[in-house]
């Protein structure tokens, strides 16, 4: 396969993708979504969250391999019967887009109650919907190299911030261990998983990887790091507050940050420094859901080009993101798309996996010759 | 690293180069600056914060005159000005505040929130509330209290500071990494407040002669100052909840001379046990000292005795039952007069046998058994070495 194609992204590349739309807004509630429920282990229900979405993605993975040169528009229907199937993967674009609106406003609610107070949300709403827009009228290549790109700085200064931060825990508030009791684990990890949503991009993306043997390592990798991160993250928020307290605040995680002191007061202020990292994964995020969710309606609808669908879609994309009134309606509308992308990634590719088992439309030996190949 | 060889492909083969030249040009232009952006001259940038209860709320605000603050003008006059309002809420007595200054209000920079003690006393949760819904109010703000007035205690200059919230907050956090005084900002504050498992303290600060004392530590059960710790009873506070070092004990030797023990490293361990449905704690404290200093205070000389071995294990001995003693005093008074769990023991209970801990914790606080185990060890005896 021809490097420069524009349809093909390597392993790597699917890792960023993965990661990219990955850490975003979930970031910032998620220590106070699962120590309501798990207490002081919210950091461990957080950890079993990853492990469900890792658990999702392999199922994935191995769907995007069992069905070589499709993506999940082409063999869904193949799978479930034409109307069912494409009834799904409309859903899942839905969802997509859905998304897009959803944390274009969260961004917005959050740059104004931290930075720009005066600003005006739509402003902040529009730029990030914009911006994103002309992320999705670029072909796969870019949205891959762009995810490369940032990886690596959020990574770095994302890694930073959490080890600045670690000095102000107290192991005292992250006792008992098991906080509320293993159920509550259980519980608080199936709250978690929501914030792990973006690795569906296994499904999305997964079909373009020019190396399919690596799509399983990829998504991995990608997974595990996020888990890594976003448990560290639940551990420093608890053990900085306190179960209780972390509750209390609207962006548990945005406040250890602004708790922390940096040594040598070169930098007074690092919450500037980590809402503009977190701006740069905020973009990622919505840039790549923004991309895939045009995508799959291009092909949904038989389009040639998927650029012609991004301005369309513009207004809508922003009318529904400033859709909710207030503060509580984008938490509401958040939990409620979390809850339908876990239904839709966590639990569909399980029924899809298995009818693909009774269907054997999957040819086994295509996907040995291609372990033999390149 | 492909992504950077394609930005040089990008570079060296694309067309129109003059044309993206020209846009890299003008890219900087986007990337100038915020709208809402208000010069430093046009700001008045608060630095510290007086709340002064009574029927109305009195805030003060000192902010730094900036063109005073200029190395070349040691001139007449304070570095510094103080402006006062009363209203309702604070909230209405800073819109009043507001109208009294020219020019934009910023709290991006308080350092110090001073409560003077009525106001401490009366209740502060809503100024508190405040504080924390403010975006702009950084929670490594320092919560004290003065006996005083806090307009008083913010319009006073001190000698060796040009802003008197500044030289605060300098000796808040020179001392608190001497450990003598708890590193206990806002933010650390807020937890207490709002945690059943421990209540708040704040340092209680006083100006005199242009220098500031520290008075002790204010106890608040809730938001409410019930209490004050003196300076002794604060290292002893200390010791329990956030020291690392451990303060100091004066003993008296084999031959009525004084010694001086002073601490360099703590250990310190909570067991909680249960007695029926409720908590027993045993606190053990592990102190590792020094001698600081002996001498014979009848004779006004040092004295200059060779300290044997046996005589260490006595001061030892001695010196345990002294911090012990005034660890048992201190939690006995603080559990009957002020009944506020300002030890944080309630977090040790949540923590190793949440059984047995309860949302009411400050009403089973007072009545909870507390023993205290210490011990002591010397190992040197300074430079001297006799």
């Amino acid at each position: 396969m021809a490097k420069n194609d524009r349809w093909s992204i390597t392993p790597w590349q699917l890792t960023s993708i993965i990661f990219g739309a990955t850490m975003g807004v979930g970031i910032l509630t998620l220590p106070k979504e699962v120590d309501r429920i798990a207490g002081s282990a919210g950091w461990i229900a957080t950890f079993f969250g990853g492990l469900i979405a890792l658990t999702a993605a392999w199922v994935m993975s191995w769907l995007v391999r069992k069905h070589p040169q499709k993506t999940y528009v082409e063999f869904f229907p193949e799978l479930l019967g034409q109307l069912p199937g494409k009834v799904v993967v409309f859903i899942m674009i839905v969802y997509q887009i859905s998304v897009v609106s959803l944390f274009a406003r969260a961004f917005g609610e959050v740059v104004m109650t931290t930075i720009l107070l005066n600003t005006p949300l739509e402003v902040i709403v529009l730029s990030m919907v914009l911006l994103a827009g002309y992320l999705a009228r670029q072909n796969l290549r870019v949205v891959a190299r762009i995810n490369e790109i940032f990886l690596l700085v959020v990574l770095f200064f994302i890694l930073g911030i959490s080890l600045l931060t670690l000095q102000f825990v107290s192991t005292l508030r992250l006792l008992p261990l098991l906080g509320q009791g293993p159920l509550a684990i259980a519980r608080g990890a199936l709250e978690a998983a929501a914030a792990f949503l973006g690795f569906e991009m296994v499904l999305f993306a997964g079909s373009f990887v020019n190396q399919p043997d690596w799509i399983g390592k990829a998504s991995t990798i990608a997974i595990l790091g996020i888990t890594i991160l976003y448990s560290l993250g639940v551990l420093v928020a608890t053990g900085v507050f306190g179960p209780q307290e972390v509750e209390k605040f609207l962006w548990p995680t945005f406040e250890v940050v602004r708790n922390t002191e940096v040594p040598g007061l070169v930098l007074e202020r690092l919450d500037v420094l980590f809402v503009s990292v977190w701006l740069v994964a905020v973009f990622t995020t919505i840039g790549t859901y923004y991309y895939f969710g045009v995508q799959g309606l291009a092909r949904l609808l038989g389009f040639k080009e998927h650029k012609v669908l991004v301005l369309p879609l513009l207004p809508l994309i922003y009318r529904l993101g400033m859709g909710p009134g207030d503060l509580g309606a984008v938490f509401r509308a958040l939990r409620w798309s979390g809850i339908g992308g876990v239904v839709l990634f966590a639990l569909l590719p399980f029924l899809v996996a298995g009818v693909t088992l009774i269907k054997k439309t999957g040819d086994g030996s295509q996907a040995q010759k291609r372990r033999g190949g390149p | 690293m492909r992504a950077v060889q394609d930005l040089r492909r990008w570079w060296v083969r694309g067309s129109r180069r003059w044309w993206r030249a020209f846009l890299l040009l003008w890219l900087p232009l986007f990337l100038t600056g915020c709208w809402d952006r208000i010069e430093i001259e046009d700001r008045a940038i608060v630095m510290g914060l007086g709340i002064d209860g009574g029927e109305e709320v009195r805030v003060t605000y000192q902010f730094p005159l900036v063109s005073k603050l200029r190395p070349d003008s040691h001139g007449d006059g304070p570095s510094f000005m103080t402006k006062t309002c009363s209203g309702r809420t604070i909230g209405e007595a800073m819109e009043r505040l507001q109208g009294q200054i020219q020019e934009a209000v910023f709290f991006g920079h308080i350092r110090t929130v001073v409560f003077s003690e009525t106001a401490a006393t009366r209740g502060i949760q809503q100024e508190i509330d405040f504080l924390r819904r403010d975006p702009m109010v950084r929670p490594q703000v320092y919560v004290i209290v003065t006996p005083k007035t806090a307009q008083e205690f913010l319009e006073t200059p001190v000698k060796t500071e040009q802003i008197p919230s500044l030289g605060l907050v300098r000796m808040i956090t020179h001392d608190a990494r001497l450990g003598r005084l708890p590193k206990l900002h806002l933010g650390e504050f807020l937890v207490r407040l709002d945690s059943p498992a421990i209540d708040p303290v704040a340092p209680i600060f006083h100006q005199e002669e242009g220098t500031f004392h520290w008075d002790g530590l204010a106890v608040f059960a809730h938001d409410r100052m019930v209490g004050r710790l003196s300076r002794e009873e604060a290292e002893v506070f200390m010791r329990l909840r956030d020291g690392k070092r451990g303060g100091s004990v004066t003993v008296e030797g084999a031959n009525g001379e004084t010694v001086l023990i002073k601490f360099f490293h703590l250990r310190r361990r909570v067991k909680v046990q249960a007695v029926g449905d409720r908590p027993q704690l045993v606190v053990k404290l592990e102190l590792e000292g020094n001698v600081g200093e002996i001498t014979d205070l009848a004779q006004k000389a040092p004295a200059m005795g060779r300290i044997s071995s046996r005589e260490a294990r006595m001061l030892e001995a001695k010196a345990a039952e002294k911090v012990k003693t005034e660890t048992e005093e201190l939690i006995r008074k603080v559990q009957s007069e002020y009944r506020s769990d300002i030890f944080g023991l309630g977090e040790w209970v949540q923590a190793y046998r949440p059984d047995l801990f309860r949302e009411n914790w400050n009403e089973i606080f007072p009545q909870v058994g507390i023993e205290v185990e210490v011990t002591v060890r010397l190992r040197r005896y300074g430079m001297t070495g006799i």
